[in-house]
């Protein structure tokens, strides 16, 4: 029940060039980018507005942390329910995955802004709203790609999970196919594939542009 | 230019400043001189607009100063330079809140049709020979598209220190905008920000705990006890610019601004280390040269 390691090389090679990794492996990404991106834009927003105006902040606060801890494929049923089956209801539930990080990291970098930045703003100047798009946010952009980054990862997980309960054609359902015909090295071939394409982007995307921000912004 | 009166500030119940009067004349360098926590910090931000006066009033050219103006800007003492921005973004952000007048028209050569009122918005031209002038001024123009965390700590302070310039304020503080460089560097810098003060002559306000950097500087120094702050001597340095630190008269200056400052020194050494601290022995009072020159 444990396949060896060739066999699942040999199942990796004959299920890209011969199989339906590859359009399993676009697919899954496509769904991946189109939640990720409205996570991230969601979060953002959302972010912001909660960094900015207190009230928000404690109300949304009480809320998003007790949601934080829900895995997000929990939301599966309802959103199977709201969006009638398939397509949509995985990708909320990848956008629901990404989301309160992306939420969490822009409030926590937006409320983290040095202050003296801020008042140096204020005396070259610039008053509220000026200050708010030309220091607080340009001064909060490390902590949002931390955001985006963890962001990502979650959605990814979010993906695999949904994708193993629902339907389509993506890697989550490779995966379940291969259980259901007792094919081991599939289900490992596909877990290959979720841990490289997870590490790739996670490694010469994110991690990246996360140290030259740091860098750059000067807290590392 | 610049008159503060019985100005009084506390957090809570602690009362930080007490009855301050200060008169600043026009191209007048003042120094405050303080041990760290005697409130000079809180008083140059609030003469900047940074931070609320608690009774007494501050007046610049006779209006009472309430909130941040461009006529006065603050050098911070970490620089705070903005990280996204490089050199040149760095020294142009606060133009657009300034209006450029004549001279800066002038600077910015043929390329500025003439004949708009006197006062007007920077074109992007202005700015361009603005900054470029000012980063030729602090000797950064090689470095103009450097960002932040590629520059030494007291190219940073010059950046800042041209940011300021740009806005060309009435008044130019700076909180001990060198405290943070070492002795090498912040020996440059002073002959650098004479040399800047000369050519400007702009007015100066300048916050800092070192005696020898206040006397190389300044036109007077004003020293500042602390538990309340308050100023208790106003000493003018009375020689020509530019000044060498090695200049006896300087020396003998330091000695007299240290010898103003011994009840300061006592009474906090005796709250910090108890009555018990041989104070004659302990070479405090040796003369600047003995404890390396500065600090108090």
């Amino acid at each position: 029940m444990f396949p060896g390691p060739m066999q699942v090389i040999e199942t990796l090679i004959r299920g890209f060039t011969e199989g339906n990794y590859v359009p399993a492996l676009l697919n899954s990404l496509r769904r991946l980018f189109i939640g990720y991106f409205i996570s991230v834009m969601l979060g953002t927003v959302i972010g912001v507005l909660m960094g900015r105006f207190k009230t928000l902040d404690e109300i949304l606060g009480v809320v998003i942390l007790p949601l934080q801890s829900v895995p997000s494929v929990v939301w599966l049923p309802l959103a199977l329910l709201w969006f009638s089956m398939g397509e949509s209801a995985m990708i909320f539930v990848v956008v629901i995955g990404g989301l309160w990080n992306m939420i969490m990291s822009t409030t926590a970098g937006i409320k983290g802004v040095d202050p003296v930045l801020i008042q140096c703003g204020r005396n070259l100047g610039f008053g509220g709203g000026k200050i708010f798009t030309k220091v607080i946010l340009p001064a909060s952009i490390p902590s949002m790609i931390t955001g985006m980054r963890l962001a990502w990862a979650f959605c990814w997980r979010a993906l695999m999970a949904a994708e193993i309960i629902g339907t389509g054609q993506g890697l989550g359902q490779v995966l379940m196919w291969g259980r259901d015909m007792g094919n081991m090295s599939t289900v490992m071939a596909v877990m290959f594939i979720i841990a490289a394409t997870g590490m790739i982007s996670d490694g010469f995307v994110f991690k990246r542009l996360e140290n030259r921000i740091y860098k750059q912004w000067g807290l590392l | 230019m610049l008159s503060i009166q019985n100005l009084h500030k506390s957090f809570g119940q602690e009362k930080v400043l007490e009855g301050l009067d200060i008169e600043v004349n026009k191209g007048e360098f003042v120094s405050v001189l303080g041990p760290s926590g005697c409130g000079k910090s809180t008083l140059i931000h609030m003469i900047a607009g940074l931070e609320s006066v608690s009774s007494g009033k501050i007046l610049m050219k006779d209006r009472e100063v309430k909130a941040p103006g461009t006529d006065r800007i603050l050098v911070f003492q970490s620089g705070a330079l903005f990280p996204w921005l490089n050199v040149r973004e760095n020294i142009a952000f606060g133009l657009s809140n300034v209006k450029a007048d004549k001279k800066s028209r002038d600077t910015a050569g043929d390329k500025v049709r003439i004949g708009k009122s006197k006062k007007h918005k920077f074109t992007n031209e202005e700015k361009e020979a603005r900054v470029e002038d000012l980063m030729k001024k602090v000797h950064l123009y090689q470095f103009r598209d450097k960002y932040p965390h590629q520059l030494s700590g007291g190219m940073k302070q010059r950046v800042s220190i041209a940011r300021s310039l740009a806005m060309d304020p009435e008044v130019l503080l700076m909180d001990e905008p060198f405290s943070a460089l070492d002795e090498q560097t912040k020996m440059v810098l002073h002959d650098e920000l004479q040399r800047i003060w000369m050519e400007t002559k702009k007015t100066i306000v300048f916050v800092t705990h070192n005696i020898r950097e206040a006397v190389k500087l300044s036109d007077r120094v004003l020293v500042m006890g602390s538990h309340p702050g308050k100023i208790i001597r106003d000493i003018p340095i009375p020689y020509a610019h530019p000044r060498k630190v090695t200049d006896p008269n300087l020396v003998e200056m330091e000695k007299v601004i240290m010898e103003s400052l011994k009840d300061e020194i006592e009474k906090r050494t005796k709250e910090e280390f108890g009555d018990g601290y041989p104070m004659e022995e302990s070479g405090v009072f040796s003369g600047p040269d003995y404890t390396m020159g500065d600090g108090i």
